[in-house]
């Protein structure tokens, strides 16, 4: 109920938001920011860079709201596709992060219980680091973000068929990383 | 561990990354700023440029450099002809040449404005001396921020080339008025096109692009868009 009410709430801010209603898209923003913000920090990796892409997100956001409807899947993921060319376009300007640059980032204090979880954890970690752009951000879509495979299909502008199989084969290959041995 | 649950971890760790407290409490502040300044017509965008402190701090510095007197403060007023002009000059190219690299486009973008309000204020007037002198000061602008480096940027250059056109437009405009014999008067009730709108909006409709298109000039695409700073 509570979510149903929730999600009226926000179909409506889209709808004045659509009408020009920059409070109502303010609103928007505050709900989206921390959502979109990870989402790009994970890629880029750097705290500047991640802030500015994900205002020129909402920047993009801004100026294409008219254009979003309900057929193009969940505002979010709307969102989130901008959100992503604004990365693939920065990657392409950059420089691959290295897996070393990868190894340096710290694992907060008590998530991991043991070492064996950690270094598990870490190899995960490094071998979705190491996976191309578009098989990690599904990843990231379908179990950090919980976007449905429908809507994730709209974000990539694929099938939903083929991110269903695509996830199945990422898996598969994370679960071989795992079985190897230490 | 299974995949699941490894993966089940690498989310906690993933949804602990959270915006800094200061995008967080004036994230949106800034974007609404770049909002209203995108929304803004033409002219008013620059408006919202030079409105913005770093550019008014710039400001600031530069009447200091100068010794803060009293005349370059009235020199900004000064127009092309001017006794004071070479003084507004003057202070310009120093503000260019001192305005530190990212401050560089917001510079000349604000320069390049006051050129182009010249021109349009020269052809307001009507007095061909004041237009020549005002084409005169675009070329000699244009020379002066290359020299000092606020040009180099793509943004800086097609501000240059969209003032230029809109110069361009302008005199082109005066010159056609020029030409025209005059209408003979309209029979009431028997008006060709709906009234026009007044001021710089009718000036800047008005315009035409010099390739000898008959395109109608959209004001959006005379004035030079100016990055903004922090954002």
């Amino acid at each position: 109920m509570v979510q149903e009410q929730d999600n009226i709430k926000f179909q409506t801010l889209i709808r004045n938001a659509q009408h020009g209603n920059r409070q109502a898209y303010g609103e928007i923003y505050r709900m989206l920011l921390p959502r979109i913000y990870r989402f790009v920090w994970y890629e880029v990796r750097d705290k500047q860079t991640a802030e500015d892409l994900t205002q020129v997100t909402f920047l993009r956001l801004w100026k294409a709201i008219n254009s979003y409807d309900t057929e193009k899947g969940s505002f979010p993921s709307f969102t989130f596709a901008i959100a992503r060319n604004l990365i693939i376009d920065w990657q392409r300007k950059k420089r691959p992060v290295s897996l070393e640059a990868i190894g340096e980032i710290e694992i907060p204090d008590g998530i991991m219980d043991t070492l064996v979880q950690k270094e598990t954890g870490e190899r995960v970690k490094q071998a979705l680091a190491a996976l191309p752009v578009d098989d990690r951000q599904l990843v990231v879509l379908r179990y950090f973000e919980e976007v449905s495979y429908s809507d994730i299909a709209k974000t990539m502008n694929k099938k939903e068929g083929a991110v269903r199989v695509k996830l199945h084969r990422i898996l598969r290959q994370l679960k071989g990383i795992l079985e190897k041995p230490l | 561990m299974k995949i699941t649950q490894a993966l089940k971890q690498l989310k906690k760790e993933y949804l602990a990354t959270q915006p800094s407290e200061l995008l967080r409490e004036h994230g949106w502040d800034a974007l609404e700023a770049r909002i209203k300044e995108e929304q803004a017509p033409g002219l008013m965008r620059l408006w919202y440029v030079a409105k913005k402190p770093l550019f008014l701090i710039a400001s600031v510095v530069l009447v200091v450099i100068l010794g803060g007197t009293g005349t370059v403060y009235a020199a900004q007023w000064a127009k092309p002809g001017d006794r004071l002009y070479p003084v507004k000059i003057a202070s310009e190219r120093i503000a260019a040449q001192i305005a530190p690299e990212q401050w560089k486009d917001e510079v000349a973008g604000a320069i390049l404005h006051r050129r182009v309000s010249e021109a349009q204020e020269a052809v307001d007037t009507k007095e061909e001396m004041r237009v020549k002198h005002a084409q005169e000061e675009y070329v000699r602008t244009v020379d002066s921020l290359r020299i000092a480096g606020a040009l180099r940027s793509e943004t800086a250059t097609k501000a240059a080339e969209n003032a230029k056109e809109s110069i361009e437009a302008m005199t082109k405009r005066r010159q056609e008025d020029k030409e025209k014999p005059s209408k003979p008067p309209k029979e009431r009730g028997k008006e060709e096109n709906p009234p026009s709108p007044t001021g710089n909006v009718k000036i800047l409709q008005q315009m035409r692009v010099p390739s000898g298109d008959e395109k109608k000039v959209n004001e959006h695409d005379l004035i030079p868009s100016i990055p903004t700073i922090g954002l």
